[in-house]
């Protein structure tokens, strides 16, 4: 008899309302926590995706300037080469782009 | 609410055309009016389990939301056929465990329920009733409270609580035992017809 009314007395919950209200409330947080979950999912894989593709032109870009070849430097047009000799004379070659001296 | 069930009883009850597993059916499928439906459908014996747990009405309120939201974000793990009530319930146990290691409850003793806001409070003998059942629970332990609030009051077998508390069944119903003493020890003050007939 006792044990039944321990056990009666250890079922009260809140009012009606008040568990109404409060899991109400719960739901409602739960509930708009996923609509914004839902949004950033959508949003997520657009962010994602312009990063990669970012990221995929950084790269691109890299590779090219890494392996193009460097441009020819333009050939001299000629070689100027002085030379001092021991007793004093100078020597001037000009080399022109012919071979001529 | 029919939460005084066993898990079998539960089954039994239930209609065989339950709108409830209809609307997760649908949920599942990506329904979103289905699931509003659906959690409308399970959001009271969540809070209500939650604040037995825990005992303090803004917690549940937490633990309530968040276990909801749990059960949104893991539908596709729940295996139709099997115990609906049995897998809410262990998401809610484990949320309550979750928010206890966190501190959060730690913090809010029984009295919290005296300076919370009553949404509805025109009933005083029942907040009365109240206030006296959640003092004697606070004075348990938490595993011998979640014992307690599985077989004695959500009606749970031992081995039932057993699983949803990851235990052994004598090992819950050791707890239960334990608890029911103590919570009559307390509750004897104001009702003398509690006492045991030596």
């Amino acid at each position: 008899m006792s044990e039944q009314r321990l056990r009666d007395l250890l079922r009260i919950t809140p009012d009606e309302s008040e568990l109404e209200a409060r899991a109400s409330r719960a739901r409602r947080l739960a509930v708009s926590r996923l609509s914004e979950h839902c949004l950033d999912a959508l949003d997520t894989p657009w962010w994602r995706w312009k990063s990669a593709v970012a990221l995929a032109a950084l790269c691109a870009f890299s590779v090219f300037v890494i392996t193009r070849e460097p441009e020819a430097t333009p050939a001299p047009e000629s070689l100027r080469v002085h030379v001092v000799l021991s007793d004093g004379t100078r020597v001037q070659w000009i080399l022109h782009d012919d071979f001529k001296l | 609410m029919t939460s005084a069930l066993t898990m079998e009883a539960v089954d039994a009850v239930r209609p065989s055309q339950d709108p409830i597993e209809e609307w997760l059916a649908a949920a599942r499928a990506g329904d979103r009016q289905a699931l509003e439906s659906f959690l409308k459908a399970i959001d009271q014996r969540v809070y209500t389990l939650a604040w037995r747990l825990i005992g303090d009405p803004a917690l549940a309120g937490d633990a309530a939301q968040e276990s909801l939201w749990k059960v949104c974000r893991s539908l596709d793990r729940y295996t139709p056929g099997t115990n609906l009530w049995g897998w809410i319930y262990r998401i809610v146990v484990n949320q309550v465990h979750d928010l206890r290691r966190s501190g959060a409850a730690r913090s809010a003793a029984a009295s919290n329920y005296e300076r919370e806001p009553r949404v509805n409070a025109h009933d005083p003998i029942r907040q009365e009733r109240l206030r006296h059942v959640m003092d004697a629970m606070a004075v348990l332990t938490n595993k011998e409270r979640n014992a307690l609030v599985m077989i004695d009051i959500e009606g749970f077998s031992s081995s039932e609580a057993a699983r949803l508390l990851g235990c052994l069944a004598i090992t819950a119903r050791t707890r239960a035992t334990q608890a029911r003493r103590k919570v009559r020890r307390e509750l004897v003050r104001y009702y003398p017809e509690l006492k045991e007939k030596s």
